[in-house]
């Protein structure tokens, strides 16, 4: 376990060092793999997946899929306040501690979210936003076949995403759970892909560009510096 | 020896001195009435239910004042619009504004219940950052910041996502696997698809 453990670090830091650019940028090596992880992955997503996202929409309402992702969310903010604390946001962590005490109680298991009905909102935090805040700022990305976008940085963060629950409830966690979860995720976003679908002409670089946006708007608790895009145009903008 | 340290140290006084003015210069009016013109037409040709063809078109002028397209082109294309002649530069912006103006009228097809909330207007490096939410009639709010550079918008960031990064790393992909021609074909292609679902739906 400990060697595991020792490997894992060594796996994260490797990947993480000798990025020489700029902070939060996009950082592809292994744009090969890359690529064809979504390739197979998008012709999963839509010829099974979306198909039965589709079905799961069409036999529940609206509401009650708010609720069930509540549920899961409410069960995830415990990971959430741990790392607002570990980033040293006492607040943060509170915040998110008096939530998951709120909506499992008053909120029925966490299916209402009465906490942000008083004001109390989701931090949103996690391992890999720890990591950066303590200075990995520069990481490679890695699309992971059938799970999606992340980097090295990230990537035990997607894991404890995903198993979270399992490691919450314990056996109380069953398969349907799984899938339920699965579905009710995958249409909460799948809005926001249909709209990527319709307008990137290259669908995997406007992914990972969205990727580390989000991350980096999530780290910067949703204030990030503004890129500078007039840089290389220095000298042409008396032009404009 | 000293007085060349001297005038050193004068030269990058004055240096950073010009700097702080290009930074903090005059950002000109508060554009917020801009933007919330420029929600007013989205809202109206939501609640229209006109077809997709007289959306684009009451869309279009609105569009073409509100965003500053030649700046949005050149950042979007980076190396490559140095390299292009200033008859294909604007060849290029007339298609870029087509395509903007397709996919406003696409997303916004239809009304119920939207309303933007205008948040704040506060003066940036480079002119003004307009702050506002889209709430949906469900109550899901997103934040829309729209970045002015002189009087027009050139960076729309949804929910810490800019629009202006997005279009980059997307044509700058193209342009490296296919070349500017194909980058020219697929946006055609993509105007041609809203085109079709709008008349479609």
């Amino acid at each position: 376990m400990a060697k595991a453990l020792m490997l894992a670090v060594a796996v994260l830091l490797g990947g993480c060092a000798s990025l020489e650019g700029p902070e939060y940028g996009p950082y592809d090596p292994f744009d090969k793999f890359n690529r064809g992880s979504y390739k197979f992955s998008d012709a999963v997503d839509k010829n099974v997946l979306i198909p039965v996202v589709k079905g799961y929409q069409a036999v529940t309402p609206q509401w009650l899929r708010n609720g069930i992702g509540n549920v899961f969310s409410n069960l995830r903010e415990l990971d959430s306040a741990l790392n607002g604390y570990l980033q040293l946001k006492p607040g943060s962590g509170t915040t998110d501690l008096a939530r998951v005490a709120l909506n499992t109680t008053v909120g029925i298991g966490g299916f209402f979210d009465v906490a942000a009905t008083g004001g109390l909102i989701y931090q949103e935090e996690d391992l890999g936003q720890t990591l950066a805040v303590a200075g990995i700022t520069r990481t490679r990305y890695v699309y992971v076949p059938l799970a999606g976008p992340t980097t090295i940085r990230d990537a035990p963060y997607s894991f404890i995403r995903a198993w979270w629950p399992r490691l919450l409830l314990g056996s109380a966690y069953g398969w349907w759970m799984g899938i339920i979860d699965l579905l009710n995720t995958r249409a909460e976003v799948l809005a926001v892909t249909e709209a990527r679908d319709a307008s990137a002409l290259d669908p995997y670089a406007f992914t990972r560009e969205a990727y580390y946006q989000r991350r980096k708007f999530l780290i910067y608790d949703g204030d990030p510096p503004m890129d500078d895009f007039f840089d290389d145009f220095e000298d042409e903008d008396e032009a404009f | 020896m000293l007085g060349i340290l001297a005038a050193a140290i004068w030269l990058l006084a004055a240096a950073a001195h010009g700097q702080a003015e290009a930074d903090t210069a005059d950002p000109g009016e508060d554009p917020s009435p801009r933007i919330e013109s420029f929600h007013a037409a989205l809202l109206e040709a939501m609640r229209s239910n006109d077809a997709y063809d007289v959306r684009f078109a009451s869309l279009s002028p609105v569009v073409g004042e509100v965003f500053d397209v030649p700046t949005i082109a050149r950042i979007s294309l980076g190396r490559t619009w140095k390299s292009l002649d200033e008859p294909a530069r604007a060849q290029f912006c007339e298609l870029l504004e087509e395509l903007i103006t397709a996919t406003y009228t696409d997303r916004f097809d239809s009304y119920s219940g939207q309303t933007f909330h205008l948040l704040s207007a506060e003066p940036a490096r480079r002119g003004w950052v307009v702050k506002t939410e889209l709430e949906k009639s469900d109550g899901e709010r997103v934040s829309l910041d729209y970045y002015f550079r002189g009087s027009r918008v050139f960076n729309v960031v949804a929910d810490g996502v800019s629009d202006l990064s997005l279009r980059r790393a997307d044509y700058n992909s193209i342009v490296k696997q296919e070349g500017y021609d194909r980058l020219l074909a697929h946006i055609r292609d993509s105007i041609a698809e809203y085109e079709a679902g709008g008349t479609d739906g």
